[in-house]
C-alpha cells in the first residue's frame, strides 16, 4: 500500500472519529436540557419549606424533572456512550456542589437577611434560585471538562 | 502486505463507518449516515456486509412512534479496527524512516504524518 494512501486513510480515521466525539459532547449539556434541569433543581429545592404533603410532592416533581429530563435525553441522543468514572465524577461533584450552595445559601439568607423559613420568599426558596442559577453558570466549564474527558479517552482507546 | 492490515475493512465506504462507531457505543443509523456523507441504502448494504463478517451488530429501536436503528461495532471489530490502524501507522512509519535518515530525500511522505 501506497504510505500517502495509508496516511490520507488516517487523516480520514481522525476527521470520523472527531465527528462522533463532537457529537457525544453536543449532546451532554444542550440548553433545553439545562434550562429544564434548573426549574427542576429550583422546584426541588424551593418546595421544601411548603407544608406537607406539598414539600414531598414537589420536592418529587422538582427533582423527578432533573432526572427525568436526563433520562429523555439519554434516550434520544443519536451518540450512545457509557459514562466513564470521570464523567461520573463529574456529575457526582456537581450534585454535591450544588447541595453545598443550597445549604450555606440558605443559611445565609437567615443570618445576613433574614428571610424566614416559610412564606414568600422562603430561605428554601431563596436558596433554591441560587442553586439554579450556580447550575447554569456551572454548566460550560462542566462542558469543557467532558470535552477534555471525551477526547483523553479517545486518544487512551 | 503488512499481517495486521485487512483488506476487507480497507473499503473507503467500511473503514468510515467503524471509524464514526469507534469512539461511540451505539450509533444511530441516521448519524452514521451523514457523518459518512452516503446515502441509507449504500449505508444498509455496507452495514449488512460488516454484520456478516462480525464487525458491527445493529439493533432495531422500540419505539412504536419513531422506528430507530443502531450500529454499535463488536469487539471483534474493534479489534480489527486497531489492528488495522495499527497497520496504516506502521506503513506510514516505515516510508518517513528512510526519509530521516537522508534528509536531502523526497520529504513528501514525512510531511504529511503528522496528522
Amino acid at each position: 500500500m501506497d504510505p500517502q494512501n495509508a496516511q490520507s486513510s488516517l487523516d480520514d480515521i481522525r476527521r470520523l472519529q472527531d465527528k462522533t466525539r463532537d457529537a457525544i459532547v453536543r449532546q451532554m449539556f444542550p440548553l433545553p436540557y439545562v434550562v429544564v434541569s434548573a426549574l427542576g433543581i429550583f422546584a426541588g429545592f424551593a418546595a421544601i419549606d411548603l407544608p406537607r404533603p406539598w414539600s414531598i410532592a414537589g420536592t418529587l416533581l422538582g427533582f423527578g424533572l432533573y432526572a427525568g429530563i436526563g433520562i429523555v435525553y439519554a434516550h434520544w441522543a443519536s451518540v450512545r456512550r457509557k459514562a466513564t468514572s470521570e464523567e461520573v465524577g463529574i456529575y457526582v461533584a456537581l450534585t454535591v456542589g450544588l447541595l453545598l450552595v443550597f445549604a450555606v445559601t440558605r443559611i445565609v439568607a437567615f443570618f445576613v437577611f433574614g428571610v424566614p423559613a416559610h412564606g414568600l420568599p422562603s430561605q428554601a426558596t431563596v436558596a433554591g434560585a441560587a442553586s439554579a442559577v450556580t447550575y447554569v453558570a456551572i454548566i460550560p466549564l462542566a462542558r469543557r471538562i467532558m470535552k477534555r474527558i471525551v477526547v483523553q479517552d479517545g486518544r487512551r482507546g | 502486505m503488512d499481517p495486521l492490515f485487512d483488506e476487507f475493512l480497507h473499503v473507503p465506504a467500511r473503514l468510515s463507518i467503524v471509524a464514526v462507531l469507534a469512539p461511540a457505543d451505539w450509533v444511530d443509523f441516521g448519524f452514521l449516515r451523514d457523518a459518512v456523507e452516503t446515502s441509507d441504502s449504500a449505508l444498509s448494504k455496507q452495514v449488512s456486509a460488516l454484520a456478516a463478517a462480525g464487525y458491527v451488530a445493529v439493533r432495531k429501536g422500540q419505539d412504536k412512534r419513531a422506528r430507530r436503528t443502531f450500529v454499535q461495532l463488536t469487539s471483534e471489530g474493534r479489534h480489527a479496527f486497531r489492528r488495522h490502524a495499527a497497520a496504516l501507522e506502521r506503513i506510514v512509519e516505515l516510508a518517513r524512516t528512510p526519509a530521516e535518515q537522508h534528509p536531502g530525500d523526497d520529504q513528501r511522505h514525512a510531511g504529511t504524518a503528522g496528522g
